[in-house]
């Protein structure tokens, strides 16, 4: 493992989350081992906060939760991201579009 | 939608708190388990995989905590869990307990005790309808308070528009004679009026009448009910009977209700009416300062103008009101709302009284929060070792509240 990862940037835990779950059900560790992978090692995922990130957006409505038996014969939960999951998506990710490329534009003029 | 979820959930957690717990810990549990498995993919014996994935997540029991946190439902468990926890920490230390119960009763039921001596004097309305339509009107020579005359009562009641009524009374103290034990008795000599300003009517029998109140006429009388039961034994054929006064027979004509309260003369038991000559004799009783003088305000008029509209008829003078030179009212009339004259004198001591007794609430509030303190102080050891054993012995989420002020200092 890499030792320059550094936690979530703050507030786009959400993003990342309904992200990820929007490709295909998948269950807390799962989302997590994702996210590490995908961004190549830089993003950790806090299990703390990730639990509670999905109990709240759960509770919002944007996913949906269904406990399934596991191989070894435990419980586990598998998210999965529902209709209106789908569009704060949308809209979380325009908004973040919109935000990096405008840090990406000043960065660029200072340079 | 979104506050209905909120709230079935919500609810669910809070009703059934084990098996959302239990949730949580599969979830947190299942997390370890696949964590652990991958460490073993990457090479990793079983135990030692177990350890790094344990060493990542970090205390199992802080991740629950912190799902667990979430919601309204966990703000709610908290406050009772905090309200348990004051429940446990009073029985443990009944004298601390004691002495807080005391002091604060003692606040507590003195400022009541007070607050009930006070409130109707200072606050409640007078026992009549309307009672805030009644002014007292004093004639204001030389910016004192004197009691009106007969002529004055007169002149104002031809002249004033403001005023739907007034009626004057004057203290008498006959002598109830012709029965086996003569009584001193208190009372009023009023002016037909009497009770109709103040808005009581008798309870048996009839009103004063104008025509009873002319010299020359039959004398008759209104007794409270206190008198009507104390002398004649609640007999209500006394009404239309005769007494004697004075050894002078009157008549009873009638009986107040039970409740009436005449707060102009509270000890007073019976009411005669005044029989002043309308002529005004100059050198009769009519010109006395001697009568008080209440006025019940038209509905439509406020105090102000009312009051305006006497001062107005004490600076102009009419041919047909002569008045005295004793009685002239050069200086006007000083009007107040009854209540607020009744109470002048008392109220900036009951004042001083209420506020004394503010703080001495005040002050048994301050000892109580320093018993507390002191209490909190003694205990900042145990907390933090409870804290940093992960708050075990008394129950399951014991004192959240308390215990993250404190982890916060």
């Amino acid at each position: 493992m890499e030792t320059t990862n550094t936690d979530v940037i703050q507030g786009t835990l959400d993003m990342l989350i309904l992200k990820t779950v929007s490709l295909e059900p998948m269950h807390g560790f799962g989302i997590t081992r994702r996210v590490e992978q995908v961004s190549r090692g830089v993003f950790k995922v806090n299990p703390g906060s990730l639990l509670t990130a999905l109990n709240r957006l759960e509770r919002a409505g944007w996913l949906d939760a269904e406990w399934r038996q596991t191989a070894n014969s435990r419980r586990a939960k598998y998210y999965s991201l529902t209709r209106t999951g789908r569009k704060q998506l949308e809209e979380e990710t325009s908004n973040w579009a919109r935000r990096a490329s405008a840090v990406a534009r000043i960065l660029k003029a200072e340079a | 939608m979104w506050m209905w979820r909120e709230l079935s959930r919500g609810l669910r957690g809070l009703l059934n708190r084990s098996s959302a717990d239990r949730d949580i810990a599969d979830e947190v549990e299942h997390y370890l388990d696949e964590a652990a498995a991958s460490f073993e993919a990457r090479g990793l014996s079983p135990e030692e995989a177990r350890l790094a994935a344990r060493r990542e997540l970090g205390s199992v029991t802080a991740v629950r905590d912190q799902v667990r946190t979430y919601g309204w439902e966990n703000i709610v468990e908290t406050t009772f869990a905090d309200v348990r926890y004051a429940g446990r920490r009073l029985r443990r230390y009944p004298v601390q307990a004691l002495v807080a119960a005391l002091t604060l009763a003692l606040g507590i039921g003195a400022s009541t005790a007070i607050f009930s001596a006070v409130n109707p004097v200072l606050f409640q309305p007078l026992p009549y309808p309307d009672a805030g339509r009644l002014m007292l009107i004093w004639d204001g020579q030389g910016g004192s308070r004197f009691d009106v005359t007969f002529g004055t009562y007169r002149e104002l009641m031809a002249r004033n528009r403001s005023f739907e009524s007034m009626t004057v009374a004057r203290p008498m103290q006959p002598t109830l004679t012709g029965v086996a034990e003569p009584e001193r008795l208190d009372g009023q000599y009023v002016s037909a009026d009497f009770f109709r300003v103040l808005g009581v009517r008798p309870a048996l029998g009839r009103d004063f009448q104008p025509s009873d109140d002319v010299p020359g006429t039959p004398f008759v009388v209104l007794i409270s009910d206190g008198l009507w039961r104390r002398r004649f034994s609640a007999d209500p054929r006394i009404v239309g009977r005769q007494i004697a006064l004075n050894e002078i027979p009157v008549i009873v004509i009638g009986i107040l209700p039970r409740g009436f309260e005449n707060v102009l003369s509270p000890a007073a038991e019976i009411w005669s009416p005044l029989k002043y000559d309308p002529a005004l004799p100059l050198n009769g009783r009519e010109w006395g300062h001697h009568l008080r003088l209440v006025g019940r305000v038209r509905a439509d008029v406020d105090a102000d103008r009312a009051r305006h509209e006497l001062d107005e008829i004490a600076r102009a003078t009419l041919p047909e009101f002569a008045r005295p030179q004793w009685a002239a009212l050069r200086d006007g009339f000083i009007a107040n709302s009854l209540q607020d004259e009744l109470t002048r004198t008392v109220r900036p001591a009951l004042f001083a009284i209420v506020g004394a007794v503010i703080l001495l609430l005040t002050i048994a509030c301050v000892n109580v929060t320093n018993l507390l303190l002191a209490q909190g102080a003694e205990r900042r050891t145990e907390l933090a070792v409870r804290t940093a054993l992960g708050r075990p012995v008394l129950g399951s989420s014991d004192n959240c509240s308390l215990r993250r002020c404190c982890s916060h200092r």
